[in-house]
């Protein structure tokens, strides 16, 4: 590749400048201010732009430095040949980078060219704006800066091997180390330190699971001497219950004798009593036949006496019952019964069947002759049409009387049953009225009544009528005289309190009497079968009251207080075990939990491990791959060395292209040595880097005053050097003194 | 008659298999059901007696709830007669722990302890001792069962240790227990060994057909056979990435190697083989992918890296220079060469 010319529109100090380029060597002397350092910057922003203006330091912020300082435009243009064809790039630059123009044309077809983006340099070079600075751009400045950079690892890495992985070399290493951070950070954080707390919380809790196990043993143990106290107590219930029992049944059977006993005292009652009536029954208890016939003697003696006394009146008052019979009496309450039929009948008739009148007569009639009205008034004063009103009205008119007919039907259909009803009534009354008219008896409202009265009156004339006619007051007399003495001789055999009624007081003690007999034989059986029942002998005697029952009791309720007590101590701790037991389930899942954490921490160990040792590898390969061309590097850093000093010492160079040098035993970095001295080393450094990266295509070396701390001979050696090179290629040289001149 | 012989259910015992948390729960009961399903099988067979040959809980600590649950399976099959003894990991801890001891199951103590059984004599003892087979009375003219819990070898002694060849000839059937697979082995030639395995695995080293043992005596003789009874089983299963090329490749060759296991089941898909540097997945996609098929599903990277560090001799890169370093290097172990380089490799190709 090779600069053919530029034309600097506006950069830095520079200005409407134009310069052709040579093969070869073009030096270019000018004083200091000149812009020898901007021409650089030129041909340099010419390959790769102006980067973004972020720096501050004006020196290091290029932007800001080449801005025009007379204003104008900023930019210009380079001309140069590279794979056999000339090319021209335009660049202007604006305050920012988005302000930046370029184009690229191809000057062999005249027109613009995409044979190479704004990338130019990277494009052209094979490496970016730094390497550039770093390799073929030498400079008082920067020639002992470091010379390695990404770029020209890739570059040489790229001249070494076929791929360009060595550029991943960073990247690699910035991701394992990430990695390496997530699994370790310093200060214990990281994937394995939180794996291990976890792994480390199980452990305590499985510690603490561990020590339940311990506590739900002693637990159990707890339930199991409880469940030997609850026998125990069990067993003390049983042994009182049983005493209990015992108590209870004497108790109990006490209380049967004494229900016995007072059974027996009732029976005992009535034997008393019984034989208090059998004295007064001591000549013989009378039959109820005997009874019956002292009754009747003193009703025949009564009936005797009064038909004695009676006066004849009386008993011809009743003569005209005698006629009356049963059958009689029976008609007569028959008719009675129908005349009470008819009146019910007449009532109904009169209270519940009338018929109602029709409702809303008037209204009907008032409705009616307004639709006739209305529909008169509206015909002849709206529309005919209205007329037709009329007719509903008139339906209406009619119906009235249509309604008032069947009432008044009904009416008389009511007024007629009424009527039939109370003739039946009349015939039936005139029936009872002659039935009873021969017999004398008190008026009464109802029938039934007066047939009653007439049948009373018919028993008494049985009783006095018949013997009345046949017999004598003496005879009466005799006979009832007669009754009296066997009725006295009857009452003489009974203790019987004068004054009273003395059947009343016999029968009285008789009934008592049987009464008592009953009881007792009643209460004998159920002694007997009480006794049975109970098995209790007759003879048996109440035992006095056993002892203890209270105390029994009360051992009986502290006992269940204590039982009741050690159940819910009881259920408490198993409801403790079963939580615990619960708690034990967890146990499965933190042992997997734990077998998987500690497996992952061994897993993330290995994987740290790997990831430490694959990033001192991948060191160790990058330092080997870059050593195959270090060699090369050194040697040509050797033969430079040599053309431009008698230096003999070693040298050591390492992967950025430090140069160290082996000084009495002792190696030294170069920065001890002088200013000159450093500039001679890294000058040749440069250059042997600049033949390692570039093998098939020299680039302009761009060298910007590079000796100034050169001694004369090591001048004049460089300076001979640099006519050497130039014949094989472009070197671009500045110098502001004639004394570093190399024409 | 027929007799059930089980063992080593472990009830309680934590699942080692990698489960969620409700599968866990899930699994603890099937366990205990597994147990149910034993006796009703056994049921299904005429069985009248079922032998637990130890380690019927896995621990000391035996929850309520996991007593009462063994209880009432015993009590709901009161036809059947359960001969217990309590294992080296249980000890009395069932009999202990409170809650009621069905009728018809009875146990074997520390010494010998015999159960005369529809002619059949069942000895056992939860405990084994130097010389214990001296002290055995066996039935002289009847079949004989003994029933321990332990390992065979050559003398008895304390902590489960069964001399074989102590056995008296008179017995019939060694009931034992201990380990967790089915196996049979002929003492002598009227005795036979036979541990039963554990009726239900539990993680993944329990894989391959579990259930119990059918015990049929009768005048004709004795006869013992395997029934797979379990509900799941675990399975370990190889998938080679040999030959892989993509991920998808990767997933065929897991999927193909579950291909026939019931979904009801527990897998473990190992990885094996040489893959290839350049090769690229995720196990967890595997995983993702496969998991939703299968009761449980794990799987497990073992592949090796398919390297040959004379193929990259003339490889200029610095990937190349990587895998030349590592493999020369003695001091990294085989496993550690392989993962550095294929740490090294996916660092520099950005999939670190």
């Amino acid at each position: 590749m090779k600069l053919l010319s530029l034309h600097i529109e506006n950069f830095g100090r520079l200005s409407d400048f134009d310069y052709r380029f040579s093969s070869g060597l073009n030096e270019i002397r000018a004083e200091n201010g000149y812009g020898k350092t901007t021409l650089s910057a030129f041909i340099k922003a010419m390959f790769y732009g102006l980067p973004d203006n972020r720096k501050r330091d004006l020196f290091e912020n290029e932007r800001s430095r080449y801005l025009p300082w007379q204003g104008g435009v900023c930019g210009g243009s380079l001309t140069f040949e590279a794979g056999g064809k000339r090319y021209r790039v335009e660049r202007t630059f604006g305050q920012k980078v988005a302000g930046d123009t370029f184009t690229l044309y191809d000057l062999d077809l005249g027109r613009p060219s995409d044979d190479y983006t704004e990338n130019l340099g990277r494009e052209l070079f094979g490496i970016d704006a730094d390497g550039y600075e770093r390799t073929v751009f030498l400079s008082e400045r920067n020639l002992s800066g470091k010379n390695e950079n990404q770029t020209v690892a890739e570059k040489l890495s790229d001249l070494v091997g076929s791929t360009g992985d060595i550029g991943a070399y960073d990247e690699a290493v910035k991701r394992i180390e990430e990695k390496r951070r997530a699994l370790q950070k310093k200060g214990g954080a990281g994937e394995i330190a939180d794996d291990q707390k976890r792994s480390g919380q199980i452990d305590v809790t499985l510690g603490e699971l561990k020590a339940l196990e311990g506590v739900i043993a002693d637990d159990k143990n707890v339930m199991k001497s409880l469940q030997s106290e609850a026998d125990a107590l069990e067993r003390e219930r049983a042994e009182l219950e049983k005493k209990r029992q015992a108590v209870l049944r004497e108790e109990q059977k006490n209380a049967i004798r004494r229900q016995l006993d007072t059974m027996m005292e009732n029976r005992n009652r009535e034997f008393a009593r019984a034989a208090e009536l059998s004295r007064f029954f001591a000549s013989g208890e009378p039959e109820e036949e005997e009874l019956s016939a002292i009754t009747a003697k003193e009703s025949e003696r009564q009936r005797l006496t009064n038909r004695a006394n009676a006066p004849p009146k009386s008993r011809g008052e009743y003569d005209v019952f005698r006629d009356l019979s049963e059958e009689t009496i029976a008609r007569m309450r028959s008719v009675a019964s129908e005349i009470r039929k008819a009146d019910a009948r007449v009532a109904d008739l009169k209270e519940k069947s009338a018929p109602k009148p029709p409702k809303a007569g008037a209204a009907l009639l008032a409705f009616g002759i307004l639709l006739i009205l209305l529909g008169a008034v509206l015909g002849a004063l709206l529309h005919p049409a209205c007329f037709a009103l009329i007719l509903p009205g008139l339906i209406l008119l009619l119906l009235l009387p249509i309604r008032g007919g069947r009432y008044q039907k009904a009416k008389g259909e009511w007024e007629s049953a009424i009527r039939e009803a109370e003739r039946v009534r009349q015939e039936k009354a005139d029936v009872f009225a002659a039935l009873t008219r021969p017999y004398p008896h008190p008026a009464c409202d109802d029938p039934c009544d007066e047939v009653n009265a007439i049948e009373r009156r018919y028993d008494l004339a049985r009783m006095m009528g018949e013997d009345a006619r046949s017999e004598n007051e003496e005879q009466l007399r005799a006979e009832a005289a007669r009754l009296t003495e066997e009725i006295e001789r009857f009452y003489r055999r009974f203790p019987l309190n004068p004054g009273g009624d003395r059947m009343a007081q016999i029968r009285r003690a008789k009934s008592e009497y049987d009464l008592c007999r009953r009881t007792i034989d009643r209460m004998q059986g159920d002694i007997d079968r009480f006794a049975a029942e109970n098995g209790v002998s007759l003879k048996d005697k109440t035992a006095p009251a056993p002892s203890g029952g209270e105390d029994l009791a009360e051992k009986l309720r502290e006992n269940q207080t204590a039982r009741l007590a050690l159940e819910r101590r009881r259920a408490e701790i198993a409801a403790k075990i079963r939580s615990e037991e619960e708690r034990m389930e967890e146990r499965d899942a933190l042992i997997a939990e734990k077998a998987a954490l500690d497996e992952s921490v061994a897993g993330k160990k290995r994987e740290l491990n790997i990831l430490q040792k694959t990033k001192y590898w991948l060191e160790r390969a990058k330092e080997s791959l870059t050593s195959k061309y270090l060699d090369g590097t050194k040697k040509a850093f050797l033969g430079y060395l040599a053309a431009i000093s008698d230096e003999s010492a070693d040298f050591e160079m390492d992967t950025s292209f430090t140069v160290a040098k082996t000084d009495r035993g002792a190696t030294r970095p170069v920065e001890g040595y002088s200013l000159g001295t450093r500039d001679l080393y890294a000058l040749a450094a440069r250059l042997a880097l600049v033949d390692s990266l570039y093998r098939e295509e020299s680039p302009v070396i761009l060298l910007d005053d590079p000796f100034a701390h050169f001694d004369d001979e090591k001048l004049a050696r460089a300076i001979r050097l640099l006519q050497d090179l130039a014949k094989s290629r472009q070197i671009i040289y500045l110098t502001c003194s004639s004394a570093r001149s190399a024409k | 008659m027929k007799l059930i012989h089980t063992s080593d259910l472990h009830i309680g015992s934590p699942m080692t298999a990698r489960l969620p948390r409700e599968k866990i729960a899930e699994r603890r009961r099937e366990l205990i059901e597994s147990f149910r399903r034993v006796v009703e099988a056994g049921r299904a067979f005429g069985a009248l007696g079922v032998i637990i040959a130890g380690d019927l809980f896995d621990s000391e600590v035996v929850t309520r709830r996991s007593a009462e649950a063994v209880a009432s399976v015993i009590a709901e099959a009161p036809e059947m007669k359960f001969f217990y003894l309590p294992g080296n990991h249980e000890k009395r801890a069932f009999l202990d722990c409170g809650v009621k001891i069905p009728e018809n199951l009875v146990f074997f103590d520390t010494g010998w302890t015999y159960f005369d059984f529809d002619g059949v004599r069942i000895a056992g003892r939860s405990e084994t001792a130097e010389g214990m087979f001296s002290s055995l009375e066996l039935s002289a003219t009847g079949r004989n069962i003994v029933v321990l819990h332990g390992e065979l070898r050559d003398r008895s002694a304390p902590g489960g240790v069964i001399g074989e060849r102590e056995v008296p000839e008179e017995v019939d059937l060694l009931c034992l227990g201990h380990y967790h697979s089915y196996s049979e082995k002929k003492l002598s030639r009227r005795t036979t060994a036979v541990y039963c395995g554990t009726p239900e695995g539990r993680g993944f080293d329990e894989t391959g057909e579990k259930g119990f043992a059918l015990l049929d005596l009768s005048e004709g003789g004795v006869s013992v056979r395997f029934v797979p009874a379990a509900k799941r089983r675990l399975h370990i299963v190889s998938a080679d990435l040999t030959g892989a090329k993509t991920a998808y490749d990767v997933f065929r060759a897991a999927e193909d190697a579950v291909r026939e296991i019931p979904a009801k089941d527990l897998v473990r898909v190992l990885l094996t083989g040489g893959r290839s540097p350049d090769l690229r997945y995720g196990t967890e996609e595997i995983a993702d992918r496969l998991a939703e098929r299968f009761y449980c599903f794990e799987i497990k990277d073992e592949s090796r890296l398919a390297l040959n560090a004379e193929d990259y001799r003339y490889d200029k890169s610095l990937k190349g220079e990587l895998i030349r370093l590592v493999s020369a290097d003695e001091s990294l172990s085989p496993d550690e060469k392989d993962a550095i380089i294929e740490c090294g490799i996916l660092a520099l190709a950005g999939e670190v």
